[in-house]
């Protein structure tokens, strides 16, 4: 999943370099493409944020009940704002696909091999009136320099035609789009923060559960190996907790790239940040989520 | 004190009650009283902290609900701008497969 959000971005970013200098439809397809990865990103990190959050329940449940045997209201009040979380995350989930829809749907439009289709198709039709020609008065209508000119001019009138009908998207929803980025970039450090309270709040209880109580209990300890496996994945939580942080810049970047595609100075150095930052939310997510199977 | 600072000093109380050393002081006390009203306390304040995460998380995704409409009409007019390129090609390739029988059937008269 990694790999092919980050592949699928460097392809772009390959052509905009081949193509440097002619670049606007490939600024809106960096921007397409980095848009498309970032809702697949966030999509993870909500799913990995319900499983933190209901782990995160799961550990205060027996943290609670060591001290004082619980109750089945207190195991309600407990659980009742885990349900609302996860409502809310599912009405986010649903939303992140649909911005994800939009911007393939914009990658469809920059990808579009109807350019070159065009030029194909000229050169079909000038090829068609030349057999006329030749019937007709016994030479073709069109030499082949005139041929290639009328191809080349086909494609870049189609070519044009995209490149309006992206920045008549983009110009009719910048405020929308522009809105959308600003509240990505408040969920982003909203999720962050519960995310990483959740891990902390774990991290606490299960050091206490898994490796400090069965350590000082005047027993020894039953299974050894397992013990020290809980104590390294205890002790290595906290490198997610710092991943956590620096995903969290993804949003703003996002925006960032949004400005800078409008101003028209979309640059490989700002999609290559956005890269690194996608990266940081999958890589956080996809831990968080093999360590919750 | 904001929503967003209380929010963040409950979370912060929150990790001071769950520490080693509180929880081993609560498990080792022998008054029951203390150890229900303790767990109690500690239950109502995890409470309120998702409560807030919450209210925060839903109140971002009621605005963004509010600009889905939006999004699908940008979806429909790129589809509607993309139909209509592919449109131009279609018809190029007709007009030159006409031409080209039109050709055709010249050479045969």
């Amino acid at each position: 999943m990694r790999n092919s959000f980050v592949k699928g971005l460097a392809v772009v970013l390959v052509g905009s370099a081949v193509t440097a200098g002619c670049a606007t439809t490939q600024e809106y397809a960096g921007f397409a493409q980095a848009g498309s990865s970032y809702a697949a990103a966030v999509d993870r990190l909500l799913v990995a944020s319900r499983d933190t959050t209901i782990d995160a329940t799961s550990n205060r449940l027996l943290a609670n009940d060591a001290v004082n045997n619980l109750t089945l209201p207190q195991y309600q009040a407990a659980s009742g704002p885990d349900r609302a979380r996860l409502e809310v995350i599912e009405g986010l989930r649903l939303h992140a696909d649909l911005l994800g829809k939009y911007f393939r749907t914009m990658s469809k439009l920059t990808d579009s091999k109807a350019p070159a289709d065009v030029q194909a198709s000229l050169n079909g039709t000038v090829g068609g009136l030349n057999a006329v020609g030749k019937q007709l008065r016994g030479a073709p209508i069109f030499n082949d320099d005139a041929k290639a000119a009328i191809g080349t001019i086909g494609q870049l009138v189609v070519s044009a035609k995209i490149r309006g009908a992206l920045h008549d998207e983009i110009s009719a929803r910048e405020a929308i789009l522009r809105q959308e980025l600003v509240l990505q970039e408040q969920l982003l450090k909203a999720l962050s923060a519960a995310i990483e309270q959740d891990l902390k709040v774990t991290t606490q209880i299960r050091e206490q559960r898994l490796v400090i109580t069965p350590l000082t209990e005047e027993k020894p300890l039953a299974n050894p190996d397992q013990w020290v496996a809980s104590r390294r994945s205890v002790l290595l939580a906290n490198s997610e907790i710092a991943e956590l942080q620096s995903a969290s810049r993804a949003a703003r970047d996002m925006r960032e790239t949004f400005e800078d595609l409008v101003a028209g100075r979309l640059s490989m150095a700002r999609l290559l940040g956005v890269i690194a930052d996608l990266d940081s939310i999958i890589s956080v997510a996809e831990h968080l989520l093999a360590k919750s199977k | 004190m904001n929503r967003d600072e209380l929010l963040a000093e409950l979370r912060r109380l929150e990790l001071t009650l769950h520490s080693v050393e509180v929880q081993q002081q609560f498990t080792g006390e022998q008054d029951p009283e203390v150890r229900r009203r303790f767990v109690a306390e500690r239950i109502e304040l995890s409470r309120m902290v998702g409560v807030l995460t919450h209210e925060t998380l839903g109140s971002i995704q009621e605005q963004l609900t509010q600009l889905e409409p939006q999004l699908r009409n940008g979806i429909e007019d790129m589809d509607a701008a993309l139909e209509s390129v592919q449109n131009t090609v279609a018809f190029l390739n007709a007009l030159g497969k006409i031409l080209g029988l039109v050709g055709r059937v010249l050479a045969i008269v």
